[in-house]
């Protein structure tokens, strides 16, 4: 038995999504059959109205529908402190934990060459100006360990020193709750280098 | 260490096979191409998380299937292991160590077993390619240190990354200094890591030297002199290649520095551990090009019980033996050799076509399987 043609095409639009799956695709597209007409269409105005009205933040690259965005055009922040993450995922992780008052930049991306990726093809000049024209007290690299995030935050380092006179880089240690046997040795070679003084 | 129970599903020709284990020694008999060696491989990955064989994991997956499962039940020293490895033909594994889940199946299933696999392909150690003794080096490592399988994986990628920005620098014009901006990020990852593959690797070989030279030298009739070589890609001169890490990464530093030309006319990361190679030297003769069939033999088996020695130093464990088809290749006198050199509890398993190879001693209160497309025909302890 096949799809009826509209019903394929749906599927089909719904598989491009990260992490679904045909099933989860064909669980979708039915619920959407069965839904009336008026919540479909408030659906599609709200994508599209999500798609139109978000952009990027002239200043710090987040996704925003005001420019400058929310963080960016509050007084409570702390400009001064700039921390540089990859995506807007991580920015909003950071966020959550309440902890941070200063202001952010997006890279949109790691340096990869195997995908293509550049210094240039990230937002960096951007990073670079707005040093230039602001003094900035701090800028935390807080990109992922892997050997991309490893690699681009290296090259941060680089760049940024004669800008700025303190750049940080988020801990390596353990993870909080876990238990110290079961800690993988290189996080755990990575934690006792890293020690703290209590 | 001791193997006691192996349970094999969809994995290769076998569809269910569940074994255990109670003699020192193990012999599979069978025709060519029945799944002898594929009992031997799945034992081995279980040591070192890779298949000695196989290109990618899917092939291990029987083509009926989704999945190949590992369950094995091993006693150690002091305490006993259940693992549980799920391969999925789509690369994927999932691993269970006495019940508990784990979250880097690769990794953490090193550490728990160990082995060392003596098989044909081992024969070419000396006259093949620089390849098959890196292989065979990392796979010793990886069962010796738990990091180093890590390191290898991170020292890898960085390569990679900095092979497709070598490429793209010859496609595409950049200016010199940004290009040595963009490099310098990954030969900094590169000297980290690779640095460490090298010292790791250089401990290893002091280790195993002295037991490699012993053995070859008893099994020549003192006639025959071992020498091992690593030659460094980093190192021109073997005399300046020492056990520091501070040192290596300096010298590897400054190398990349001076072969930043060279590199980027041939787009290649032509320095570091995946470029270098061992060198066996026998009497101080290169035996890549002088030893004979007979020397060669000896000589790998020597550097087989040598590497059962080191592990055995190193972890506190006999690993299990696992050889594979090669008994056909070694003479009386070798596999007397190997018989009397083996250390007295170790667990053995053994390939062969030709049960007649093999030597009545080794046969000795043998458990012996008849395979056949994957099934057990007959199970028998033998007499002599």
């Amino acid at each position: 038995m096949k799809y009826t043609k509209p019903l394929l095409k749906l599927i089909e639009e719904f598989q491009k999504f990260p992490g679904v799956g045909p099933k989860s695709a064909q669980r979708m597209a039915f619920h959407v059959l069965n839904q009336d007409i008026q919540q479909i269409e408030e659906f599609s105005k709200v994508i599209l109205a999500a798609k139109t009205q978000i952009k990027k933040c002239s200043v710090c690259k987040n996704l925003s529908a005001d420019d400058p965005c929310e963080i960016c055009s509050a007084s409570s922040r702390d400009k001064k402190i700039i921390c540089v993450v990859s995506e807007s995922k991580a920015l909003i992780a950071i966020e959550r934990t309440n902890e941070f008052k200063g202001a952010y930049h997006v890279l949109g991306g790691l340096i990869s060459p195997i995908d293509g990726i550049g210094p240039d093809n990230l937002t960096i000049k951007d990073l670079l100006s707005r040093l230039g024209k602001n003094e900035v007290r701090e800028v935390i690299v807080a990109l992922d360990t892997s050997i991309e995030g490893e690699a681009t935050t290296l090259y941060l380092h680089r760049l940024l020193s004669p800008l700025c006179s303190k750049i940080t880089r988020l801990g390596f240690g353990l993870a909080v709750g876990t238990e110290l046997e079961y800690a993988d040795e290189l996080t755990l070679a990575r934690a006792l280098e890293n020690r703290t003084e209590i | 260490m001791f193997l006691k129970k192996l349970k094999l599903a969809g994995f290769r020709n076998y569809i269910d096979f569940e074994q255990n284990f109670n003699h020192l020694k193990t012999i599979i008999i069978g025709q060519n191409a029945q799944g002898k060696s594929n009992i031997l491989e799945a034992i081995n990955i279980l040591a070192t998380s890779q298949s000695d064989r196989a290109e990618r994991d899917s092939d291990i997956v029987n083509w009926n299937g989704e999945y190949a499962l590992i369950f094995a039940n091993i006693e150690t020293k002091d305490s006993e292991i259940d693992i549980a490895l799920q391969i999925n033909n789509t690369g994927r594994r999932k691993l269970k160590i006495n019940g508990v889940p784990k979250r880097a199946p690769q990794a953490d299933l090193l550490g728990n077993f160990f082995a060392v696999m003596f098989s044909c392909d081992d024969l070419f150690l000396i006259k093949g390619t620089p390849s098959v003794r890196r292989k065979w080096l990392d796979y010793v490592l990886f069962q010796l240190d738990m990091k180093y399988h890590k390191t290898l994986q991170n020292y890898q990628k960085a390569v990679t990354q900095k092979n497709a920005l070598l490429k793209k620098a010859q496609e595409i014009s950049m200016s010199p200094k940004n290009l040595k901006q963009e490099l310098e990020i990954w030969n900094e990852q590169i000297i980290n890591s690779g640095s460490q593959i090298l010292l790791d690797r250089l401990v290893f070989f002091k280790e195993i030297q002295p037991f490699a030279r012993d053995f070859l030298f008893e099994l020549s009739k003192e006639t025959e002199e071992l020498n091992l070589i690593y030659e460094s890609t980093i190192f021109k001169d073997k005399n300046e290649l020492k056990a520091d890490l501070s040192y290596i990464k300096e010298t590897f530093r400054s190398m990349l520095e001076s072969s930043f030309a060279e590199e980027l006319s041939r787009g290649q990361a032509t320095l570091g551990p995946h470029r270098d190679d061992l060198k066996f030297l026998i009497n101080d003769k290169e035996a890549k090009s002088f030893a004979s069939q007979g020397q060669q033999r000896s000589a790998v088996l020597a550097l087989k019980l040598a590497e059962l020695k080191v592990i055995e130093k190193r972890k506190g464990e006999i690993p299990v033996l696992l050889l594979d088809d090669v008994f056909a290749e070694l003479d009386e006198s070798r596999q007397n050799f190997l018989l009397h050199h083996l250390p007295e509890n170790i667990q053995t398993f053994l390939t062969t076509t030709h049960i007649s190879d093999i030597q009545k001693e080794f046969l000795e209160g043998a458990q012996i399987l008849k395979v056949k497309n994957g099934l057990i025909l007959e199970n028998v302890e033998c007499k002599t």
